[in-house]
Parts: structure tokens; sequence; C-alpha cells
């Protein structure tokens, strides 16, 4: 019957439907290399913010590793002028005076342990949103965007991070002990420590760690510049020098 | 008449058929396209884009209040010593 019925079939109409299928063939096939090419480019993007995730954990941890390690460093190293501090104000006669200087020891290293630890996250931070805008510089170069101006600024940001973080490490190994002559000078000591601490946080604020903060917003702002930054991939354009 | 009838037969077993293969290219496409994605198929807006990376920016703490924060710990004692 199928047979039959097929044999009474045209050959003009038959060509018709075998043209109609090839089209409906090729078209199947175009939207397949399509989203094959969208697939190759997210995997390529996906391939660099793993590596990317990866390589700063690493980072991080090996420099909060290092941080504790020049802490406990620190500790051994001003034992002995903690203990002749401590030994001295125990002499003192006034025991609230002796309770407040002893308090105010701590604290000194507790608030550069404290701030030491804050810059170093801070760091951490600048590190998360470099690594953002690395990823974007990635989707924007598989769109066919030059990110060169973007590769060199951040190049120049971990340089500065890396600059940062030693200098958050040098601050960590800092011990701040407190000397003084007689029980009417401790006033005085304590101030002249404190003014050191101060003027060493916001020396490192205002120094390295703004350079970083400096760099990465620069990065930001090369990124800022590439036209249609935010699209993501498509498969219309070839990456910029990935052609092999 | 007859042939008439044997035509419509035809023309129905032809859209059939081309239904048929359309239907058999969608699911060969769709499985095809599932299998080369794989866990890449998801959203990769992922938070980068430049409106994300800029409230990341603005939210980190540099350390503005740490003369102030400083002074508050430490002045009360040492001026009571």
């Amino acid at each position: 019957m199928i047979k039959k019925r097929l044999m009474n079939i045209s050959p003009k109409f038959a060509l018709k439907i075998l043209i109609l299928a090839a089209v409906v063939l090729l078209g199947v096939n175009a939207i397949q290399v399509n989203a094959q090419k969208i697939n190759e480019a997210r995997q390529k993007v996906e391939e660099v913010r793993t590596g990317l995730r990866n390589a700063i954990k690493i980072k991080q941890e090996e420099a909060k590793k290092q941080i504790e390690a020049v802490r406990e460093q620190v500790k051994e190293k001003v034992k002995t002028q903690r203990e002749a501090f401590k030994e001295k104000i125990s002499q003192m006669k006034d025991e609230r005076k002796r309770q407040t200087a002893e308090r105010l020891e701590e604290q000194l290293n507790q608030i550069n342990e404290r701030w030491t630890t804050h810059f170093s996250n801070v760091l951490n931070q600048l590190e998360n949103v470099l690594a953002k805008i690395e990823i974007r510089a990635q989707k924007a170069e598989v769109n066919g965007s030059d990110v060169s101006s973007v590769k060199t600024a951040i190049e120049t940001a971990r340089n500065a991070i890396k600059t940062a973080r030693d200098a958050v490490v040098t601050q960590a190994a800092k011990g701040y002990t407190v000397t003084f002559e007689s029980e009417d000078k401790l006033k005085d000591a304590f101030k002249t420590v404190k003014e050191q601490l101060r003027k060493d946080l916001t020396g490192l604020r205002d120094g390295a760690i703004r350079n970083a903060r400096k760099a990465v917003q620069d990065v930001f702002q090369a990124l800022r510049q590439i036209p249609g930054v935010d699209k993501e991939p498509t498969a219309t354009s070839t990456p910029a020098g990935t052609n092999e | 008449m007859k042939l008439q009838s044997q035509k419509g037969n035809t023309t129905i077993l032809i859209v059939s058929t081309v239904l048929a293969v359309l239907i058999i290219a969608g699911i060969w496409w769709y499985y095809r396209s599932q299998s080369v994605a794989g866990p890449a198929a998801e959203p990769l807006s992922g938070g980068d884009t430049t409106t994300i990376i800029q409230n990341d920016l603005d939210a980190i703490d540099f350390g503005a209040d740490l003369e102030k924060e400083m002074d508050q710990q430490l002045d009360a004692d040492i001026n009571s010593l």
C-alpha cells in the first residue's frame, strides 16, 4: 500500500521534499555547530576561572601561614623585653596603674595583630576582585576584544599586591614593648609606643595597601574602556590572538 | 475522485515523514548539545560584570577608621597613668 502510494509521487514533488529535508538538516547542523562554539568559549572561560580560584586559594593560605609564623617569631623575640616590663611594673605601688599598664601593653600588640590581619584580608579581597576582572577580560577576549591593556595592568596590580603582602608581613613581625625609667615617665613611654604603632599602621595603609588598591582600580578602569565588556561570550567572533 | 484521495494520502505521508525527521533531529541535537556542554552549560555571569566588580571594590574597608579606633581604645587608659 505504502509502496504503491510512493510510486505515485511525481519526481518534481519528491525533489521539493528532498530539498526541504536538506534545508532542515543544514539548519539543525548550523545550530549544533553554533552551540558547540559557544560551549567551547564557555569552557575556556571556566578553565580560567577554576585556575584563578585555585591559585588565589593557595596564595592566600600561604600568606596566612606566613603571618602566623612571623607572629610566633615576634612573640619569642620580645619575650625577654616583655618579662622585663612586667617585672618593672610589678614594683609599682598603685595597683590600678599596674593593671592599666599591663592591659595597655597587651592592647598595643593586639591592635597590631588585628590591623595586620585586616590588611591581609583587604589584599585577599583585592585579589578576588582582580580575579573577577581577569575572568571578565577573558570573556571580552573570547568576544574578539583587544584586552592587552588590561593584561598589562593586571601584571602591575599583581606586583603591587605582592609588595603589599610583604609589607604586611614586615609589620606583623614587629613587636611593641614599652621601656620606662621611672613610674612618672610611664605615660609618656606609652604615648611614644602608641605613636610609633600608629605611624607604622597608617604608613602601611597609606603606602603599600593604597598602592595595591590603586593598581586594582587602574585595571578596572582599563577593563571599563573595552566596548561591550559586559557581553557574555558568543560564537559569532573569534578570540583575538588565539588563532592557531 | 480516487486519484485525489491517493494524492491526499501521499501528502499526509510526506508531511508525517518530514515531521518525524524533524523530531528525531531535534532529539539528537538536544542530547548531543547536553553531552558537549556538561557542567559549563551553567550561566557564566558568575558575578563579574563591571557593576558587581565596582560594588565589590566599594565594599572593601581600607581602614579609614584606624586612627579613630586606636585613640578610642588607648587614649583613656594612657591618660589615666
